[in-house]
């Protein structure tokens, strides 16, 4: 237990909860309409009352407050209760050549590539992890977010 | 803006649940929040490193209204005219996320079929012993409360018209189970009205569902009248040992069906013995004025004597629609 309580105080000074960014957590839902040309748009809407079956995208946004560029940001999210990653869904949407993105299957203690990952089967044996195995996504931004720029990075996630 | 609103919410949905709901039978149980909280790590100046956590966004599982109802005896079941209580057993299931109360319905008037079954009433199954019984199982309306993926077993009682039916016609009957809370066109939006006062909303069963049971009318009866008739040596009626009994079957058939491979088995009584070759059958007068012997080994004809069966004798009569001729065998034993 102590050693558990030196670590956190550890890792708050290292990360030092300054402003310079903000991120903005945004989850959604897809709406299909019919317009007056009788073509079929797609809008999306606040989720808040969600079907299972239901496809949540969750958009993340970071911001750059700060009076400098920002580097090595990396933004981290879990994978909810009940739901399942959309397999592909990951997009880094400003800068997608330099958006990595990597999954965790152990609750976010060690990130890689999804063909890197793997688990137990049911039969023991080990086997590369599947969406329904991911417990996190993380986004590795290979780029600055420059001074006042938003950078956004999104996926979707099934409601089981 | 309120209606507005309203149509968008209904909108969105719809599209949701014909995105592959029916993967899960019950899915998240309704009312569950989900949430979820992101968090960036980040360098700013030098080589120091900050985190910042995202504001968390939550939204509820909505309540799905499904239903399933299942047939769970034959799907054809045989029936003589004018029969009542016949039984047909069905199983509601919530698939839905949430607890709903399901109304029942039977409809008898179906198209297609010959003749319309009379509904006794819908039971279910109060000692939970997968069988009706009457006077135990309570009479229903609606299954009450069903948990999300519970089941409810119920029996749907009819009488069979007495008259008006023929042979193999064929009477519907169907069970229907509908969301109390509402059904529709799936995506439907019962606003406030699910568990907890959450949303529920029109899965893709359309939160109704029936199953139809088929009554096969089978209307042929068979009787068989047995007589006998004691001869003793002095030409009197008299019991007694080395007098000859003559016993007389009539099996008689009626209705618009027919009775099929008709056996008759008749073991000779104790004290007695058969008398050989006494076996005699008349299978077309319809009045017993036109016999004809039969052997008692197993051969051609349709009869034998302690063959197919053990010290008795055994006639085979076939197929006999009801209008056939009355069907008379007649043999003879000796009181030992």
């Amino acid at each position: 237990m102590k050693k558990l309580f030196a670590l956190v105080v550890m890792s708050l000074s290292v990360f030092a909860n300054a402003a310079g960014l903000k991120l903005e957590n945004m989850a959604e839902v897809e709406v299909r309409e019919v317009n007056k040309d009788g073509k079929e748009i797609i809008t999306r809407i606040q989720a808040e009352k969600v079907v299972p079956g239901t496809q949540v995208i969750y958009t993340l946004s970071a911001k750059n407050e700060a009076d400098q560029p920002l580097n090595n940001v990396v933004i981290s999210d879990a994978i909810p209760q009940n739901m399942v990653y959309v397999n592909g869904s990951a997009l880094g949407l400003n800068n997608p050549a330099n958006t990595e993105i990597i999954f965790s299957v152990d609750g976010g203690n060690r990130y890689d590539k999804a063909t890197n990952l793997k688990v137990k089967g049911i039969d023991g044996k080990e086997r590369v992890a599947t969406a329904e195995d991911y417990t996190h996504i993380r986004f590795v931004l290979h780029y600055a977010i420059e001074v006042g720029a938003v950078s956004k990075v999104s996926f979707r996630a099934l409601l089981k | 803006m309120f209606g507005f609103r309203r149509i968008i919410a209904f909108i969105i949905i719809a599209v949701l649940v014909a995105g592959g709901y029916s993967a899960h039978a019950a899915g998240t149980a309704a009312g569950v929040d989900i949430s979820s909280t992101a968090v960036a790590t980040y360098q700013y100046g030098g080589s120091e490193y900050f985190s910042k956590t995202s504001n968390t966004v939550v939204f509820t599982v909505a309540e799905v209204l499904d239903v399933a109802v299942s047939l769970q005896s034959a799907t054809e079941i045989y029936v003589a005219s004018g029969a009542s209580d016949q039984v047909l057993t069905f199983r509601v299931t919530n698939t839905g996320n949430g607890n709903e109360n399901f109304l029942l319905s039977v409809d008898n008037s179906q198209v297609g079929d010959a003749f319309d079954p009379v509904l006794a009433g819908i039971y279910r199954d109060s000692n939970d012993n997968g069988l009706y019984d009457a006077g135990v199982d309570a009479l229903i309306t609606e299954t009450g409360d069903l948990a999300a993926d519970a089941a409810m077993l119920m029996f749907v009682v009819n009488n069979i018209p007495a008259s008006g039916v023929t042979d193999e016609d064929q009477g519907y009957s169907s069970l229907m189970a509908e969301a109390a809370t509402g059904s529709g066109v799936a995506g439907t939006v019962f606003a406030a009205a699910g568990d907890g006062g959450i949303d529920a909303v029109v899965g893709s069963s359309g939160a109704i569902a029936s199953y139809t049971g088929i009554y096969t009318i089978a209307d042929i009866f068979v009787t068989l009248a047995k007589s006998s008739v004691v001869l003793d040596s002095t030409g009197g009626s008299r019991p007694e040992t080395g007098a000859v009994i003559t016993y007389s079957l009539v099996v008689s058939t009626s209705g618009t069906g027919t009775a099929e491979a008709i056996t008759i088995t008749d073991p000779i009584p104790a004290n007695t013995t058969y008398l050989p070759n006494s076996l005699e059958l008349d299978a077309s007068s319809g009045t017993g004025s036109a016999y004809v012997s039969l052997t008692d080994s197993d051969d051609a004809d349709a009869a034998d004597f302690g063959i197919t069966n053990t010290d008795a004798i055994t006639v085979h009569l076939g197929d006999l629609p009801g209008s056939s001729a009355d069907q008379f065998i007649r043999f003879k034993v000796i009181i030992d």
